[in-house]
């Protein structure tokens, strides 16, 4: 009797959680066809043709190339302006709440604003650039640029968010420890790496497993961008199981790729606490 | 009492609007094509005190809407309005019903108005299940005034060796045409101006500004070949997007990207429509929807822009004796692209009564004359009357000769023995889509035509043994017309 009371949401729980997750185990596993509703078990066929797409493959390397960068960009940018709006400066309040802004706005209002500033005829950064005697720049319209374009509004959307996790770990450092550092004759920069840095790190690791998560599942900006061009430029693995999933309606082939996408990340973030607890960067 | 009685009036009115059912449509995000759905849709449901809700969504997920709407029976959409080309697929999934019966409705006028290329367009083995509101297919739009210009004629002599047709008739004409005029200021209104615009981002309907450069040279002419407008793939299936004469399309595509067009490769089809009626650019292929916006508040150019068949060349590559063909006359082959937006019922709705109600209205004679001659509604000119009922186009700025030469042109092209009708198969949408992602590493210089198109060609094969080779051919051969 005093389980029927939890009856309802555990229905819940299995109807909207544990039986999407078996289905589309299931779904990797198999063939569907949407005319038809025809559901055909092929075993492991879906992700032996991945290996064979070369399509596949180069999303998957994008993808990777792409995080690294965007979350490398943003921990360095994140440390120094965490590091700065941490000091008595000028504006520090001001700063503080300008710089939070980018995180708060829609990831789709701001590729469509990105789009409009990074137009190439019409852009206002080419406008700038022209004042600096700089040649208008093909920002989407050629594969390098358009992939550190993507980059670019990735960085200046996110790194507020490693801003502001990183100051609020600075934050909590007692004065005390830092004081009596100074007090021995360290200098600001050996107490910033050698205690500030040292201190704060499980928070640092946690918010770039988060920030990694997060970059890993990009889509928004890659659709209204960029469109996954020019040719495959940036076409990122998200994006690439979308184009496959929802446009080819080949669900199998997506959700096995998503399978695929989910243990690779898992796979990489246990080596990485591993490492982090060997280094004595986490308990 | 005037008081009361407007009371009981709008009472009543609003009682009936309440009491009225909702029709879905999904369309297209606007202005265009759904533009004319909403207005259209607030008069009927004020005539009829029912109500029509226009859900719109991307040109590039307006497909795949319809493809989950129908692998989950969704009740979603009452109406679909959406491309031609999709037809095949809409039918096999059993998610639009036959017209047929409808259609005997003399107010539709249906026989006696509706040209037969239209008619065939809205059918699919043997019964008709969508309604074209708009008859898609692309040609040449130039400016009368740059490219009669005397001086530039002379101009072009002395660098090119030759004098230029008004309007150029071939592609290679069209080329050396477009990068005269390209990167200069043309018309003397300070700007630097561009010679030639198409679309080039992926996911922004590139593919088809490539078909009428592709067409002319993989075309065999209607005379020497088992059906009109053969392009895709041969009668059985055999992919032929990776033959010479389309590799030397794109070739030219590209070509002209890199001689005639302005730079970068984030163009889109807004761009070449506005690139045309604010005057930066002298010529662009584009499906009709110039004509009209050259006509509206912003335009630059009104009355300024000519139109023309898509130029053509003088040899097309022979994909049944494999060899290249020299052509004495220039050989045009002008393409259907989508064929055209099309209303459908979906088999779910619980009203195709009421549905058709409003179909009928959207396409009849005066509603839809109206619609071919307004720069908003995207949809060009489908039935016979449209040519002789100029009313709407001189009351949105047009002469009546300028209107005529755009009429005409549009059913030139339509009724061309060489056109291509788009392709209608299930599976249509992945195909272009894989072309169009292979199309569009050819213009970023990741690959060659050569390269690219040889890739394409093998996924077109895993689409069509994925999807049931011989099911293909079999839907392939009815959409030409040979079965």
């Amino acid at each position: 009797m005093k389980y029927t009371l939890i009856l309802p949401i555990v229905i819940f729980v299995l109807a909207l959680a544990i039986f999407p997750l078996i289905f589309s185990i299931y779904m990797s596993l198999s063939k569907w066809n949407p005319a038809t509703q025809h559901l055909k078990f092929i075993a492991f066929k879906n992700f032996i043709d991945m290996f064979n797409d070369p399509r596949f493959i180069h999303a998957f390397k994008l993808s990777f190339a792409y995080v690294g960068t965007v979350i490398c960009i943003e921990l360095v940018l994140g440390i120094i302006i965490a590091n700065l709006l941490q000091r008595e400066i000028a504006g520090k309040n001001f700063l503080r709440v300008a710089y939070m802004l980018p995180m708060l706005l829609s990831p789709v209002a701001i590729s469509y604003a990105w789009k409009m500033i990074l137009d190439y005829k019409r852009g206002p950064l080419n406008y700038f650039l022209g004042w600096l005697g700089i040649a208008p720049i093909e920002w989407l319209g050629k594969g390098d640029t358009a992939f550190w374009s993507l980059v670019m509004v990735d960085v200046w959307q996110w790194t507020p968010f490693m801003i502001f996790t990183i100051l609020a770990a600075f934050e909590s450092i007692p004065e005390e420890l830092l004081e009596a550092a100074v007090v021995d004759g360290a200098s600001h920069a050996r107490v910033f790496f050698e205690i500030t840095l040292p201190t704060a790190l499980p928070i640092i690791i946690t918010v770039i497993l988060l920030r990694t998560i997060d970059a890993f599942k990009v889509f928004d900006t890659v659709y209204i961008l960029t469109g996954g061009g020019p040719g495959t430029a940036t076409e990122t693995l998200n994006f690439y199981i979308y184009l496959k999933g929802f446009r080819a309606f080949n669900l199998g082939y997506g959700t096995a790729m998503s399978w695929f996408q989910l243990i690779i990340i898992i796979i990489m973030f246990t080596y990485f606490m591993k490492f982090m607890r060997k280094t004595g960067a986490m308990r | 009492m005037l008081s009361i009685t407007a009371l009981l009036v709008v009472g009543i009115s609003s009682l009936a609007w309440a009491e009225g059912k909702t029709i879905k449509v999904l369309a297209m995000t606007g202005p265009w094509v759904s533009g004319p759905v909403k207005v259209h849709g607030e008069e009927w449901g004020k005539m009829t005190g029912n109500r029509v809700e226009v859900i719109e969504v991307a040109f590039a997920d307006l497909f795949p809407k319809m493809q989950q709407a129908a692998a989950t029976r969704s009740k979603a959409f009452d109406i679909l309005l959406a491309g031609n080309i999709w037809m095949a697929d809409l039918v096999g999934w059993g998610y639009v019903i036959s017209l047929d019966d409808y259609l005997k409705d003399p107010e539709v006028q249906y026989e006696e108005d509706v040209p037969d290329g239209i008619k065939l367009k809205n059918m699919f083995g043997g019964k008709t299940y969508g309604l074209i509101c708009d008859n898609d297919n692309m040609y040449l739009f130039y400016r009368k005034d740059i490219l009669n210009n005397p001086d530039y004629r002379e101009q072009f002599k002395e660098k090119y060796g030759y004098y230029y047709n008004v309007p150029p008739q071939t592609l290679d004409e069209l080329i050396d045409v477009a990068e005269f005029f390209n990167g200069w200021d043309w018309d003397n209104d300070g700007e630097v101006e561009y010679g030639f615009v198409r679309s080039t981002k992926r996911g922004a309907q590139t593919y088809f500004y490539s078909l009428p450069w592709v067409a002319p040279y993989a075309v065999v002419p209607r005379d020497k070949a088992p059906a009109q407008g053969i392009l895709y793939f041969t009668p059985d299936m055999k992919p032929l997007v990776n033959s010479p004469g389309w590799i030397k399309g794109i070739e030219k595509f590209v070509e002209m990207g890199q001689r005639g067009c302005g730079p970068g490769l984030d163009w889109v089809r807004g761009d070449v429509i506005n690139e045309m009626i604010l005057g930066h650019a002298a010529m662009a292929i584009d499906w009709g929807d110039i004509g009209p916006n050259s006509h509206d508040k912003q335009s630059l150019v009104k009355g300024k822009i000519g139109y023309a068949l898509p130029p053509g060349s003088n040899e097309y590559w022979d994909w049944q004796t494999q060899q290249w063909v020299k052509t004495e006359e220039v050989n045009y082959a002008p393409v259907h692209c989508f064929n055209g937006w099309s209303f459908f019922i979906t088999s779910t709705t619980d009203y195709p009564d009421l549905c058709w109600d409003f179909i009928k209205y959207m396409i009849s004679p005066e509603i839809s004359a109206k619609d071919v001659a307004n720069p908003f509604s995207g949809y060009q000119p489908w039935r016979k009357s449209h040519v002789t009922n100029l009313e709407p186009w001189v009351e949105a700025g047009w002469t009546e000769e300028e209107a005529r030469e755009y009429i005409a042109n549009t059913l030139a092209v339509t009724e061309h023995p060489n056109a291509v009708i788009d392709m209608r198969i299930p599976g249509s949408a992945e195909y272009m889509d894989v072309y169009e992602l292979y199309l569009t590493t050819v213009l970023s210089g990741e690959n060659t035509a050569e390269e690219a198109m040889n890739m394409c060609a093998e996924e077109w094969e895993a689409i069509t043994d994925r999807l049931g080779r011989e099911e293909q051919i079999k839907f392939y051969k009815q959409h030409l017309g040979l079965e």
